[in-house]
């Protein structure tokens, strides 16, 4: 038996030990019979102290982790310091197992060793979490290499720490060669500053970043790269750094220039040809005006029907020409929009006498009509007008009987203008796909009415352009309607 | 008995402009006609004051917008009314640029630009033979 006093100075030693360690703690005599049992053992192998205290320490220990220890405790008590990591156990129940580290130091009193103590930490949960990071971290290695874009992970310092292998296959370099800064020894040296800068105020910011620049090849060619950086943050919530993401936008730039150049072509082509062709149509028309000007007497009704004719083939072709130049303005967004304050009625009204005759020679009836008091309404009157007009001259192409309607109405605060015949109507299926350029319901091989398809595309499109809509109802057999809903445009200063 | 206003046609297109001075003629008006810039300026300092001047703005060896900076430079010639025959372009913004008066895009009906002429031409002219 040891002294009391001794055996107290063993407990007293222990507990202190046991107070400041994360692990369970257990102190035995020199006859390595357990003196002091720490709560946390008892949580760790499930015996109280009362249980163990004054049993032999391999009674008291389970028998697989006696085994591991007493070796180590018998060291300790000739002086020995001594630590494990990492030991591995199964107790009972069978199943039950782990891993523990473990350190054992000898207990002096008046510089005799007279016992030794043990400090054991469970690292089982410990084991675990860290397998289950590294499998999670050689799943992401998996993905960021199988993936087709180039990746890359910064620091909080913007050092960058991660590319994938599809980056390093596509820069030719190792990842110490990328490592922090040196992937910018890759970037095409006229893009270097601004993709440094771009990054650094990305960084500062912590805002996503988009940014275009050229980077090295493994084959030395520059290609265009698309990069897309957007910060990450821990569990925690804390800043980490940043992770990107980029694309070879080579091809698609490429591409992209070949059509801005063959749009400016497109536009430049149809400019000409416009300005050819109105040319000896105005020569046309001019003489059509002299013909009947100078030799109606000596016409024929005949020939008077003829000339009537010419000039209305005439004016439709003029009509095609401003069409096809008003739908290449509106697609390349050359058409200006200048909106002021203007009266509908007045605007609309000359419209539909400029029509009149043609729905005449219809035998269409054409009625203007309009709400009590419209208000005036801040829009662009040419606008306006090229959308009526077309929206009126395919009522009357397409009406063989009836009636021709031209409403300007104000109700709730919105503009409307209505244009409503009694023509063939469009089917349900059908009335998407007409507001389509150069979609005409008419198959072209069997095609009777005149144009280019291009009248219903124009509206939606300057519709749009005035901040407004179209809208479209109508019935086979019964006719159409097509209203245009306009807002109040803001005035420019 | 022919009036004394006078319309200047401006175009390079011989068809156009023979055609158009021959039908403003038969409504009474009188008119000179010029082939390019250079040659309607010509007639502008040396000959009297046309009550408007019709402009084409694609010519050769002066274009529209070269003859509009020359009658720019002496008053006189700054204030006569400009109406731009115009076969393609920013209509708006050529009109405004040039100080023009209106535009009558080509092809255009005779109708449109007599009422263009009427509204600007203050000068009496004879009535109309039709």
């Amino acid at each position: 038996m040891i002294p009391p006093s001794v055996a107290s100075s063993l407990e007293f030693t222990a507990s202190l030990i046991a107070q400041t360690s994360h692990g369970g703690v257990f102190a035995v005599d020199r006859a390595l019979h357990v003196v002091f049992w720490s709560p946390a053992m008892e949580q760790l192998w499930g015996r109280s102290a009362a249980a163990v205290v004054g049993q032999p320490v391999l009674a008291a220990l389970p028998a697989a982790v006696a085994d591991r220890s007493v070796p180590q405790l018998d060291r300790a008590l000739t002086g020995v310091a001594c630590a494990e990591r990492d030991l591995a156990y199964e107790v009972a129940p069978p199943g039950h197992a782990g891993s523990f580290d473990a350190a054992y130091a000898p207990l002096r009193a008046d510089g005799e060793i007279v016992g030794a103590v043990a400090v054991i930490c469970e690292t089982t949960r410990r084991r675990v979490t860290e397998q289950q990071l590294s499998e999670t971290e050689q799943r992401f290695r998996n993905m960021a290499d199988a993936s087709p874009v180039l990746l890359w992970m910064s620091r909080t310092d913007s050092l960058c720490t991660f590319f994938n292998q599809t980056w390093l296959d596509f820069t030719g370099r190792t990842m110490a060669q990328e490592w922090g800064v040196g992937w910018a020894e890759g970037v095409h040296p006229e893009d270097l500053e601004r993709c440094l800068q771009t990054c650094v105020d990305a960084f500062n910011a912590r805002h996503v970043f988009e940014m275009e620049y050229r980077l090295r090849r493994a084959d030395g060619e520059y290609r265009w790269i698309l990069d897309r950086g957007t910060p990450r943050y821990a569990a925690d919530g804390t800043f980490a750094g940043f992770i990107g993401s980029c694309i070879d936008i080579t091809d698609r730039r490429t591409i992209e220039a070949a059509l801005r150049k063959a749009l400016v072509v497109k536009d430049e082509f149809l400019g000409l040809v416009s300005h050819e062709l109105r040319t000896p149509l105005t020569t046309l028309q001019l003489l059509i005006e002299r013909l009947r000007l100078e030799d109606v007497e000596r016409l024929s009704s005949m020939q008077v029907g003829l000339l009537d004719r010419m000039d209305t083939a005439t004016r439709r072709l003029a009509h095609m020409i401003e069409s096809v130049l008003h739908y290449s303005r509106m697609q390349s967004g050359k058409l200006r929009v200048d909106p002021r304050e203007i009266d509908l009625v007045a605007e609309i009204e000359p419209l539909v006498d400029e029509v009149r005759p043609s729905a005449a020679r219809k035998g269409l009836e054409l009625v203007a009509e309009a709400s009590p008091a419209v208000p005036p309404i801040v829009s662009d009157p040419d606008v306006l007008r090229l959308i009526v007009s077309n929206l009126v001259s395919n009522a009357i192409k397409f009406t063989a009987q009836g009636r021709i309607g031209v409403a300007v109405l104000h109700d709730g605060g919105l503009h409307r203008i209505a244009v409503s015949d009694t023509g063939r109507g469009i089917p349900a299926a059908q009335q998407a796909r007409i507001f389509e350029p150069f979609e005409q319901l008419e198959p072209s091989r069997q095609k009777h009415t005149p144009g280019v398809g291009l009248g219903l595309a124009l509206v939606r499109a300057m519709a749009d352009a005035l901040g407004g809509r179209i809208e479209l109802v109508s019935e086979p057999g019964v006719g159409s309607t097509f209203t245009v809903v306009l807002p109040q445009m803001t005035l420019r200063p | 008995m022919m009036s004394s206003c006078v319309v200047l046609i401006v175009d390079d297109d011989d068809d156009i402009r023979d055609d158009l001075a021959h039908l403003l003629e038969r409504r009474g008006y009188r008119t000179v006609t010029a082939s390019n810039g250079a040659a309607a300026l010509d007639y502008l300092t040396t000959a009297a004051r046309p009550c408007v001047v019709l402009l084409d703005l694609m010519m050769p060896i002066m274009d529209g917008w070269a003859l509009r900076e020359e009658m720019c430079k002496h008053s006189a010639l700054a204030e006569i009314p400009i109406i731009l025959l115009t076969g393609a372009g920013d209509l708006a913004r050529d009109v405004a640029a040039l100080g023009a008066v209106t535009s009558v895009t080509k092809p255009f009906q005779l109708t449109t630009l007599l009422d263009a002429i009427a509204r600007h031409c203050t000068a009496a002219r004879s009535t109309p033979e039709h």
